[in-house]
Parts: structure tokens; sequence; C-alpha cells
């Protein structure tokens, strides 16, 4: 099984397998540590910002992808101007908190916004890919029926839908913009 | 303290070894070979040895373990999607992690709060009627509410700016977690009066204190969100 993240269109080329993901960096950054107060996740589309306070006391801020395609992880002063503007929008008075770090990961989108998930051309290659930006929400249950997949040599029910085979047949899963965003 | 870090780096501590086991000798086959030590590489082989009785596993790994978006991402587990395969699998997800304390013995730090979805223009307002509807059909826990309940909710928020971002409404999620706890007494979520959030705090405490799964369509329904039109 391929789940490499943000790697798996480079190691399915290794197997011949060419996989319909293109990789854009997603950023993220978090505050020095507050007091709790934040008690909801807060998420806005037309600001592609979302904050959450985490166990910390910091206020976590991530947004969208890059408009661009890269392996690169720095992180970009564009980025951080964006989401900071966002934040600040949202509630004002984070104007004066400090921010502690700011990082990026690189993320393997596909056309609409959905995993690949079953099998390959190959036999006994199974994928676990394009988790773009939204993979970690399905860490479990994607894996639960990815090894019932393995252990049955066939694909679970569930997992049909996610096929690698959609992008061919037009079947596709189109989850763009379900929160702020990609995500 | 700013000398911290350089006392640190000069420290015998540094650099730190982390908890990267060994490598062991390579077997000359596995029933199955995992590329990827990641989250899902890892659940993989749980599942696998946990549910199908496969322990000759391989996991590889080019650099540590959980290194990628398992270590560095916004830690938001939600179910508001919009077709009815991702919805009924991401709702699946939220259940797993609601019981993954409990299977694996560690505190995972799960914590559900609900989620504020926040919409500034009518036709944003209007996706989320069509976001809402599917997934109440699809079985999870989503309402668009006004403005007001936004206020009683977060009320930190800047619902009053005028111009392209105003906030009008939201779509909620309140089974929506976070990987994380809270740690200060007395920092469990406030309740307003509301029934939408009373709901909210009831399926909480019933995710925490129970460890029976709920069943699909039984969850509270409860409605976080809201603008005034």
């Amino acid at each position: 099984m391929i789940a490499v993240g943000g790697m798996n269109y480079d190691k399915a080329m290794k197997a011949g397998v060419e996989l319909p993901i293109r990789c854009y960096p997603l950023q993220a950054m978090v505050t020095q540590p507050l007091k709790p107060w934040l008690h909801t996740l807060v998420s806005s589309v037309s600001l592609h910002t979302n904050l959450v306070q985490s166990s910390r006391g910091e206020i976590v801020i991530g947004g969208g992808s890059d408009p661009y395609q890269l392996y690169s992880t720095r992180s970009t002063l564009d980025m951080k101007e964006h989401l900071a503007e966002g934040a600040v929008h949202l509630i004002p008075f984070l104007h004066g908190v400090r921010l502690l770090r700011q990082w990026a990961g690189t993320t393997d989108m596909t056309a609409d916004y959905s995993p690949i998930m079953g099998a390959s051309p190959l036999s006994n290659l199974w994928l676990d890919c394009g988790w773009g930006t939204w993979g970690f929400k399905a860490t479990p249950v994607a894996d639960k029926y990815m090894a019932q997949t393995i252990a049955n040599q066939k694909v679970a029910p569930i997992l049909e839908p996610f096929t690698m085979e959609r992008f061919a047949t037009f079947d596709l899963l189109n989850e763009m913009g379900a929160t702020a965003a990609s995500h | 303290m700013p000398l911290r870090p350089l006392k640190y780096g000069l420290s015998a501590d540094y650099p730190v070894t982390g908890d990267i086991p060994a490598t062991p000798e390579l077997k000359s086959s596995y029933d199955v070979v995992i590329v990827g030590g990641g989250g899902h590489g890892l659940a993989c082989a749980h599942y696998l040895s946990k549910c199908h009785g496969i322990t000759n596993v391989a996991v590889l790994e080019k650099g540590y373990l959980a290194g990628g978006n398992t270590a560095r991402n916004t830690t938001t587990i939600r179910s508001n999607y919009i077709t009815k395969e991702c919805i009924a699998f991401y709702k699946e997800g939220v259940q797993l992690y609601e019981e993954m304390s409990e299977e694996l013995d560690f505190n995972v730090m799960f914590s559900q709060r609900g989620q504020l979805t926040l919409a500034h223009t009518e036709a944003t307002l209007r996706s989320f009627h069509l976001r809402a509807e599917m997934g109440k059909h699809a079985g999870t826990n989503i309402e668009v509410v006004d403005a007001q309940a936004v206020r009683d909710l977060s009320p930190h928020l800047n619902m009053d700016e005028g111009g392209h971002s105003k906030s009008w409404a939201a779509c909620g999620i309140p089974t929506a977690a976070q990987r994380g706890t809270m740690r200060w007494p007395g920092a469990m979520p406030r309740r307003p009066a509301g029934a939408g959030w009373k709901s909210t705090s009831a399926l909480k405490s019933k995710a925490l204190t129970s460890a029976v799964p709920r069943s699909p369509g039984s969850a509270p329904i409860a409605a976080i969100s809201v603008p005034d039109r």
C-alpha cells in the first residue's frame, strides 16, 4: 500500500502508475498561548481562514493551499500576512498577539477534493492517496477499510466511490469548498 | 528568555535523537508492505493486526513516524461534506475518533466543541443551506444559524463590521471536534441559554462518558450558527 502523503505521486510513478494528483503547499501558524476563550472552531469561506484554540492555548490559524504547485515546505510572508489579516478581521483583539510559528506541508490534491483509495492498475498495489488537505480527520476510517480491502483482496464497499477510475468515468465526488477553501 | 535556545543548542541533550526505533533487519518477505509511516500507514497496520489477524507487516518510513500532517495539521475533525458518499465516510471517521482513546487506552486529547463556518455573502449562505440540507439528509449534524446565535456562541467574533466581509450567518457542526483537550479547570464550553448549545453540551458529555458508539442517526441535533438574514 502506498500512503506517503505529499510524495504519493512520485512514489506511484516508481511503480509506473501515474496518479491524477498535483502537489501544493499548505501553510498554517500558531500564536503565543492565551487563556482559553475560543470554544468553537471558527472558519470563514470568504476570508480563507480558520481558527481554533489548541489545548496549549495557542490560536492555530489555517487557510487555503498556496496557489501554485511546489514541493518546498518553506513558509511564506504572503501567507503569513493573509492568515493574519483574516484572523484579525474575525477577532480584532488578536492584533496584538504574537506569532510563535508558521509551517508548511505538501498536500497531494485531486481534481475533486476527494481521496483516491482502493485498487491501482497493478495487482497487489493498493492506494491510499490524494488526501490533500483533508486526510487527518479520515485517518482511522480510511485505514480501517483499507486494512479490510487488503485482507480480503477486494475493495470495501464504502471505499468504492473513491476509486481512481472515477476520473476516467467522470464520477467525481466534488467536495471543493467544504469549509475555508480547501481543507 | 532569549538565551534559552542557545543554552539548549549547546547542551548535551541536543540534537534530540527522538523516539525513532532502530531499523530492524528486514525479512525477505511480508504479507503486507506499507510504504509510509504516517497516520494512515500506521492505522492500516493497526487494523490489519487488530481486525484481520495479519501481523507479518512491514511499515517503511524514510523520516520519522507521523512526521507529516499527523504532526502539524490544524486538528479539525468533521463530517460536513456534501456528497452522500463522503458524508457517510467522514461521519464514521468522527465516530472512530470518539472511540479512539478508549480503543488505544491512550488519551488522544479529543474534544468536541462544534464548528462555526461563517458566511459573509448571500451566495455563501445559499451554499450553506444546500450543505446543511444534504448533511441532515445523510444523518450528520449540521445547521444554518443566524448572526445572533453566532454572537451567543462566540462573542469574540467581529460581526459588526460592514463591507464585503460582514458575517451574515454561519453553518454549524456541533459534532466537529478538535484533537486536543482543555486542561484548565472550568474551561469546558460555557452553556449560554439556547437550545442548540444545550444539545451540543449533551452530545459532548455523552461522548465523554459513554463507551457505547452512537448509532447513526441518534446523534443529537444541535445547531450552531447563524446570521441575520
